[in-house]
């Protein structure tokens, strides 16, 4: 099997952080690798150039809005072929690898859990900003910097994903 | 969820990781002190020694496939096929012209297909390997135009052409030929007034989205012998 060192130098660099993301809002470690994959094969085709350490936010930040969109199209098709299954992976020692300090893992795993359930249901903008913001850990302003939106957007989104949610908890308990 | 003022993000430490893991010292300080940070470098610094589940060549392989899925062509052939289609435009009998899509000052695509004779398309016939495709878009209101591959299992888009809407009856200046490879061929025109980014360019054409702004055409090409 070919490795990862073939990937071109300076965007080798990128792969770690698509891979542990992908795994955050998929959990599942095969499609998470395929996303990784196809986000660098979007990356190679279409995306922002690297030339120095001043460019890292700015690709990175491509990589992330990428690989959540992508994400929630895989989301959405496993909805389509497969029943809802709010149950989720366990923060186990494997899944917490994929958060930094600061990150509350229930928190972060209910968030996600979330978004699977309502993805064939909601706008991908509130989505994107829910794994942003719940998910991934961002605050509203750097989710806003990497979506290319206003904070106050974000806040706004945010708002309206939390009305999806408590409507669909009505719905699911009743 | 996030206690920024203590944690670095994800995202910044993925840039730090990016960065070689040695540009901030102040991030650098953090994970001596931060179990779950440091171990959240770890893992990144893992993942970069664990060979990709599928094959990278296959990056560029896929990237340069996605690209000659049509060849597409704007030679002198194309050029003869599209004045071919063109005469065909004025000469086909009306009952020829029903796949003509759209009603008058609405926006329509005609696909017509060139294997020995150029023919209208009929919008199911199976197409061969060799077969010139040109296309005449009416325009309407708008005032730009893509044409697009799709790959049905990603969604993902290669743009083929881009360019101004040709005046009236005028076909694109560009023909797809038919490749070999097997399975469908899925084409999506979008008529559009601005830009699109590739994410709103795959949302119009999944929504097949047709306002005022953007207006959207899918087609699938089975191929013979598949």
């Amino acid at each position: 099997m070919p490795n990862a060192s073939d990937f071109p130098p300076v965007y080798r660099r990128f792969l770690p952080a698509v891979r542990i993301k992908c795994r955050r809002i998929l959990a599942q470690t095969e499609d998470a690798e395929d996303v990784a994959h196809e986000s660098f094969v979007r990356l190679l085709q279409s995306g922002p150039t690297w030339t120095s350490e001043a460019d890292t936010p700015v690709l990175m930040a491509w990589l992330y809005r990428t690989c959540t969109r992508l994400a929630i199209d895989t989301l959405r098709s496993r909805r389509r072929t497969a029943p809802l299954d709010v149950s989720d992976v366990s923060h186990d020692d494997a899944a917490s690898c994929c958060w930094p300090g600061g990150i509350e893992l229930d928190g972060a795993i209910a968030a996600r859990r979330l978004v699977g359930a309502l993805c064939g249901s909601v706008a991908e903008e509130e989505l994107e900003s829910a794994i942003l913001c719940r998910v991934d850990g961002l605050s509203q302003v750097d989710a806003g910097a990497v979506l290319g939106v206003s904070e106050r957007t974000v806040r706004r989104l945010l708002d309206r994903f939390d009305e999806h949610v408590a409507s669909w908890r009505k719905e699911y308990m009743s | 969820m996030t206690d920024t003022e203590l944690h670095p993000s994800t995202f910044v430490l993925d840039v730090f990781f990016a960065d070689g893991a040695r540009a901030d010292a102040q991030i650098a300080a953090h994970a001596r002190g931060c179990e779950r940070c440091a171990r959240y470098l770890e893992e990144l610094g893992r993942l970069d020694s664990v060979p990709l589940a599928r094959a990278p060549q296959a990056v560029a392989e896929s990237a340069r496939l996605r690209k000659s899925v049509w060849r597409w062509r704007a030679t002198a052939g194309g050029a003869l096929l599209a004045a071919a289609a063109v005469l065909f435009g004025i000469a086909l009998p009306r009952s020829a012209q029903t796949p003509y899509v759209g009603i008058k000052g609405s926006p329509a695509v005609q696909v017509w297909v060139h294997r020995g004779q150029t023919a209208l398309w009929d919008g199911h016939s199976p197409i061969q390997t060799g077969d010139a495709i040109a296309l005449n878009v009416v325009c309407a209101d708008f005032s730009q135009v893509t044409v697009a591959s799709v790959e049905t299992k990603t969604a993902h888009l290669t743009r083929l052409f881009e360019g101004a809407c040709p005046a009236q009856d005028q076909p694109l200046p560009f023909t797809l030929v038919a490749d070999a490879e097997p399975g469908a061929e899925h084409v999506a025109v979008v008529l559009r007034r601005a830009a699109l980014d590739d994410r709103a360019l795959e949302l119009a054409v999944r929504n097949a989205q047709r306002s005022s702004d953007v207006w959207a055409f899918a087609f699938t090409f089975a191929k013979s012998g598949n």
